[in-house]
């Protein structure tokens, strides 16, 4: 009985990165951006404004997706909220003025456009969109 | 402010609000535009509740709020909120100033604040005017009380705040804060009620006095209150258990005021049908100190949240009536625990059970009726439902339902027929943001 509920508290812990692990995002940055790779609980502190500097002092800028599986995947996967707790979120630092949301986009190609153009920037796309001009970040 | 003043700003806050989203757009790099509206409506049986009329339902529950947020230079935000209100007697849609501050962001974790901002009393404190963030309409009232909201609501000071992750245990967000409050609505329920509450059992009291046939509080007059000294910490760790928060709030705080109760006492004459009346005004002072600690927990997990908070809010301090001095101290209690549950993008549920103690070392009334009070105005019990529809991304609408057991924050003022001890609020609210 207690491998059975050991294992399903593990199984619990480890579920929040299932998304991240079948591959269905990729998390990417500006070609400014000086690090290859970045760990989950460090993209939950950017997304949710709580870092705001990559480790050489320049400015981080997140993006997203405005709507749709591949935005709740990675919410679901890196910042542990769903689409509506995120929002939440965002809406109370709006209103309190403690923060402003990253900016939002309809579409992946959009994003990429945002993200090669801006220093920078990190965000996300549904694997398989067309990356080129941009880095992906490995996250670990 | 005066009516034409009230009136003037009123209508300038809409202008903003209504014109707001066209000039947030062509500025949006530079200047960020967000506000809202919302109107409610309350319906009661049994009491009066937050306002005078609940039982007859009333619409007298309406909010609106614009803010603008710009960053000049880098890591530094500056912006400000202004806020109106309407609720009974309180606020009566007068424009207030609900933050304004300038946040300098130095590292991740240490950043700076200085101005008017919210004061992080409970982990949902700085939600309680933004409805677009919550499901219920109102949060637990144990802990976020309506009629209360004067008392934790900002601080006029400056904060210290960040975020430090903390390796394999996850991450922790801290806020310091220093400062004291604008002395705020003198005509508020709160207050008025705080009035009540003291300065009723002196009336009673006096009908103790030789010979009196009655004695009556008529009113107060020369209110004056301040909140200096707020001393405030929040602590939250965001565990390594994903979407598990824990945390606590302390906060102290020291609470003036001053008015005369006007008091109207009847003597018997020889001719029974001309009693002699007199009227005395009463001088009261009392300086409180006010100690609130709150441990708190939120769980998210896909759509589900689940949260509860447990708050002790201690009050002690000294009253002066006329030349007499005397002592108060009284520990207050409350909790609750909640659990929402979002369906899909447009509908989420909600419910509550929220406990409130009014003295928590007389939880069963025997000292409310002592004062002769009812014994259910020692507690009240809060079951609440809410559903939450967003029609839109700007525009939604709640509908809420309590079923309550005692009185021990429906105001006296709003009953003066008497409490009974369970009723039931309706809440229906809708809102508007961009």
């Amino acid at each position: 009985m207690k491998k059975i509920i050991l294992s399903l508290i593990v199984l619990f812990l480890l579920s929040n990165n299932l998304v991240a692990a079948d591959g269905n995002v990729v998390v990417i940055a500006n070609n400014s951006v000086s690090v290859s790779s970045i760990n989950s609980a460090t993209l939950k502190l950017i997304f949710l404004g709580k870092k705001n500097s990559w480790s050489d002092g320049s400015k981080i800028v997140p993006v997203t997706l405005k709507s749709g599986n591949t935005h709740e995947a990675f919410l679901g996967a890196y910042v542990q909220k769903s689409s509506s707790q995120f929002s939440s979120f965002w809406k109370q630092a709006i209103f309190t003025g403690e923060g402003t949301p990253p900016r939002s986009f309809k579409s992946a190609a959009e994003l990429v456009a945002f993200v090669k153009n801006t220093s920078g920037a990190v965000g996300y796309v549904p694997a398989g969109t067309s990356t080129t001009g941009v880095k992906k970040l490995k996250v670990e | 402010m005066s009516k034409q003043k009230q009136f003037i700003s009123l209508v300038v806050m809409v202008g903003l609000i209504l014109t707001a989203p066209l000039f947030s757009q062509g500025f949006s790099d530079q200047l960020n535009i967000h506000g809202f509206v919302s109107q409610g409506y309350l319906k009661t049986t049994e009491n009066n509740y937050l306002a005078s009329d609940s039982k007859e339902g009333c619409m007298s529950y309406s909010e609106a709020t614009i803010n603008f947020m710009t960053s000049p230079v880098d890591r530094l935000n500056i912006g400000t909120q202004l806020y109106a209100r309407d609720m009974d007697e309180d606020g009566n849609l007068f424009v207030t100033i609900d933050w304004a501050y300038g946040d300098y962001r130095w590292k991740d974790y240490m950043g700076f604040r200085i101005g008017r901002f919210k004061n992080p009393v409970g982990l949902y404190a700085k939600l309680r005017d933004v409805d677009m963030a919550r499901v219920p309409a109102f949060l637990p009232q144990s802990i976020y009380a309506e009629s209360e909201r004067d008392l934790n609501l900002a601080i006029n000071g400056v904060g210290l705040y960040g975020n430090r992750p903390i390796s394999i245990l996850g991450d922790l967000d801290y806020e310091v804060v220093y400062g004291g409050y604008n002395i705020v609505d003198q005509q508020s329920s709160f207050f008025k009620n705080q009035y009540y509450m003291t300065a009723e059992p002196i009336a009673m009291g006096m009908m103790a006095m030789p010979g009196i046939i009655s004695s009556t509080l008529t009113g107060t007059s020369n209110e004056l209150s301040t909140i200096e000294n707020v001393r405030g910490i929040d602590l939250r760790w965001n565990t390594p258990v994903p979407g598990l928060l824990l945390g606590s709030s302390i906060n102290q705080l020291e609470f003036l005021w001053n008015y005369d109760a006007n008091i109207d006492m009847v003597f018997p004459t020889a001719d029974p049908a001309s009693p002699y009346t007199m009227s005395q005004a009463v001088p009261i002072a009392g300086a409180y100190d006010i100690r609130t600690k709150i441990f708190f927990g939120e769980f998210q997990w896909n759509k589900l949240t689940v949260a509860g908070e447990y708050r002790t809010f201690d009050i002690e301090g000294d009253i002066v009536i006329g030349t007499t001095e005397s002592h108060t101290k009284t520990p207050r209690e409350m909790y609750y625990g909640m659990g929402t549950y979002q369906v899909n993008h447009r509908i989420a549920f909600s419910t509550y059970y929220s406990v409130f103690y009014a003295n928590s070392d007389d939880k069963e009334g025997a000292d409310q009726v002592v004062l002769g009070r009812p014994d259910h105005s020692a507690w009240q019990k809060d079951l609440c439902f809410t559903g939450r529809l967003d029609i839109n991304d700007n525009w939604l609408f709640k509908a809420e339902y309590h079923m309550i057991n005692g009185t021990g924050q429906v105001q006296g003022l709003h009953n003066p027929d008497g409490l009974k001890e369970d009723w039931s609020l309706l809440v229906l609210k809708s809102s508007f943001n961009f």
